[in-house]
């Protein structure tokens, strides 16, 4: 007897647990339901923090004012999904959240090397895939779904050469040679080589490239090798790790550029800041946003304050990337009045906004347009100096903060 | 010519660090045959002791791991602590189940071992990146136009004087010969009265506090993050096997001559090339002398 019992209540716990396991999300009409793939947990959880914070204050406003109102008033949901980190997890959330969540877009996934495949599953199974991710080839192979809003390594690393060049200019010494020192992964590897291709561009001799191991213990006979070749500027493309050592051991040999500029990475990071005190003062930088945008587009500045007041912190690049990226989705749905994925998508394509006052502006540039290749060809970088513990946006002029002056040479202050 | 000498210099500092590390290895090693994945990770541990250490209670680096006002919380004890446990806990039973002489499942224990206590500094410490600035941290002096980094010169101190202590260890005590014993053959040891266990706990413990020394030395120059102990135990790896498997000299010298190729190479042809050249002769040393250039062939 007792055993029938626990028979049944067996039975019925399996039941219970397979109801639970598959909520079959019935697509309620009045809702529209966005994938975020992003690395909630792991090591780089804190960003997929960010960028959840920044989302969430975009869908509840979004919602709060009514919906899509082309869509009668449909509220957004948004699905998340974790990657971890790691690429083949991010490929099998994005499709689960295109199978088992429906997901009418999406948006992903921070990191290029996951991001990468990610949206491959996207374009199979044709739903559209807002990228933050800055790697050029994501939107280099042919795909009809995958668009990317904000600059690409190309993009970045043409900005920092050209920003650096504009300073020097206005500034001496000036910059006649150049070193890079680039991590060897993938994306040191191709950044370094875009900026070597600008720097000779602009006419700086370029003595070496060179790509040092991710991670190294000691890189003092890199530092040594630049030193001998006596370059005006050092281009770092490195990661947080390699990024301290360098401007470290760059001190203990003395060697003092008339530049020290970074691609961004781990010079852009809170931590560097903190960690490297007065031996950052001076180095300059590309990235994609910074809150100091909002000193010249006011719009940004209370979006980012609203921001502060709400999660204690900041947007970072990353998460002002993916508001971005949200709010595109929000215009072409308003457009597109249906959650068609066809429809959506090519509403996506047609995008075309000029108005810096637009939400889709978040990054501003001079147009948010998408090529035949899903880029948008109009998106720039930014460069940013830091200065005194806080980064400073010195680059291009439209957007660079108006009392914000350029330090020259590195370490001007405490040589 | 003075870059060279200036890449061989700072090559033959980071070298005392990497020796010190290796040093570890082969105690492990030696005594109980056995590659400790888990170096890395003890090393990483004793970083995170140091850090908070100072960050906390205002420990000077170079002397937490052997006196500090907050007295229990020494690193040098509290990681022999951590390495013995360890070794009781863990490897030991494993090892009491394994006949061969060589236990391929206590190795692969420790790379899981290394693997969880990795993730679970994730989870505590996150994967923030952490440095220490001490009054010596980015100090340098000049010798005949040479730049000398005094953090890495003491770590060169350091890491003769660790060997000079554990040379007298071995060589002119009781325990220390004990453990000599049990790594030339256990069997026999253990007929001769030694609890063979007790001594590779021992061992375990010693080579996890010298890790509390490598942490003092490394943590004022270096970074410290969960992921610190790996591009350090790989360079242990080769050391290890370059100066023969359960050499103390050897790991001592094969750590200063890595350090000087790496410097070297670095400087003439590439950093990345360094790395080549680096595994390239540990693939040789293993084909021609198998034993390392200074480890005794064993039958």
């Amino acid at each position: 007897m007792r055993h029938g019992m626990l028979r049944i209540a067996t039975v019925l716990g399996l039941v219970g647990l397979a109801t639970m396991w598959n909520p079959a999300p019935v697509g309620a009409a009045d809702e529209v339901r966005i994938g975020v793939v992003s690395p909630m947990t792991g090591p780089t959880a804190k960003f997929g923090q960010a960028q959840k914070n920044a989302l969430t204050m975009a869908a509840d406003d979004v919602n709060a004012a009514g919906g899509i109102r082309s869509l009668g008033g449909a509220k957004i949901k948004l699905v998340f999904g974790d990657t971890r980190g790691e690429a083949d997890t991010g490929v099998t959330e994005t499709e689960r959240l295109i199978t088992r969540e429906k997901v009418h877009a999406l948006i992903g996934a921070f990191q290029s090397g996951v991001g990468f495949p990610s949206s491959a599953m996207a374009e199979r199974h044709q739903v559209p895939w807002l990228t933050f991710g800055t790697f050029d080839k994501i939107t280099e192979r042919g795909f009809k779904y995958v668009f990317r809003a904000h600059a690409n390594d190309t993009i970045k690393a043409r900005t920092l050469i050209e920003g650096l060049v504009a300073l020097g200019k206005r500034a001496s010494p000036p910059i006649g040679s150049a070193v890079i020192l680039a991590e060897n992964t993938e994306w040191g590897k191709s950044v370094s080589d875009k900026q070597r291709g600008f720097l000779e561009k602009a006419g700086v001799k370029v003595h070496f490239v060179e790509n040092y191991p991710y991670a190294a213990p000691d890189l003092t006979s890199l530092i040594v090798k630049a030193k001998g070749v006596k370059p005006d500027l050092v281009v770092a493309d490195s990661y947080l790790g390699d990024a301290l050592l360098i401007t470290r051991q760059m001190h203990e040999q003395e060697l003092r550029p008339v530049a020290y500029a970074a691609g961004g990475g781990g010079h852009v990071q809170p931590d560097f800041l903190k960690n490297m005190a007065k031996l950052s003062d001076g180095i300059l930088a590309a990235t994609m946003w910074d809150a100091a945008v909002g000193k010249a587009v006011p719009w940004i500045a209370k979006e980012n304050e609203r921001h502060v007041a709400k999660f204690g912190a900041p947007f970072t690049e990353d998460s002002a990337g993916y508001y971005q990226a949200f709010q595109i989705i929000v215009d072409a749905l308003e457009r597109a009045k249906t959650t068609s994925a066809k429809e959506l998508r090519d509403a996506i394509a047609a995008t075309s906004i000029t108005d810096v006052n637009h939400k889709a502006m978040f990054l501003p540039y001079k147009a948010l347009r998408f090529d035949d290749t899903g880029q948008n060809p109009f998106a720039t970088a930014m460069v940013v100096q830091i200065q005194g513990g806080k980064f400073r946006l010195l680059y291009p002029e439209s957007i660079a903060e108006p009392d914000a002056r350029v330090v020259w040479p590195y370490l001007a202050t405490t040589r | 010519m003075r870059g060279l000498a200036q890449a061989v210099t700072s090559g033959l500092l980071i070298g005392a660090v990497y020796g010190l590390i290796a040093l570890g290895l082969n105690i492990v090693f030696g005594t109980m045959r056995v590659v400790n994945f888990a170096q890395g990770t003890l090393l990483m541990a004793g970083m995170f002791m140091t850090y908070w250490l100072w960050e906390l209670g205002g420990v000077h680096p170079y002397i937490s791991p052997l006196v500090t006002d907050i007295s229990p919380l020494v690193t040098a004890p509290l990681l022999f602590g951590l390495g013995f446990a360890v070794q009781h806990l863990f490897v030991s039973p494993l090892l009491a189940r394994e006949r061969a002489r060589e236990p391929m499942s206590v190795l692969l224990l420790t790379l899981g071992l290394a693997l969880v206590l990795e993730n679970v500094a994730l989870l505590f410490f996150s994967a923030d990146f952490k440095t220490v600035t001490t009054d010596v941290s980015m100090q340098t002096f000049k010798i005949a136009g040479l730049i000398v980094s005094v953090p890495r010169l003491v770590g060169l101190g350091a890491m003769v004087a660790t060997s000079l202590v554990l040379y007298l260890f071995f060589m002119h005590t009781d325990l220390g010969r004990a453990v000599r014993a049990t790594g030339q053959d256990r069997e026999v040891a253990r007929l001769m009265g030694i609890n063979d266990f007790r001594i590779y706990g021992v061992a375990y413990g010693l080579s996890a506090a010298m890790m509390g020394i490598a942490a003092a030395v490394l943590v004022p120059f270096f970074y410290i993050h969960p992921g610190v102990g790996t591009s350090f135990l790989l360079k242990a790896f080769v050391i290890v096997v370059l100066g023969g498997l359960g050499s103390m000299p050897g790991a001592a010298l094969g750590g200063l001559l890595v350090g000087v190729i790496e410097g070297a190479v670095a400087l003439w042809v590439q950093a990345a090339v360094a790395q080549i050249v680096l595994f390239a002769v540990f693939v040789a040393i293993l084909f021609v002398r198998p034993a390392g250039l200074l480890g005794v062939e064993r039958r």
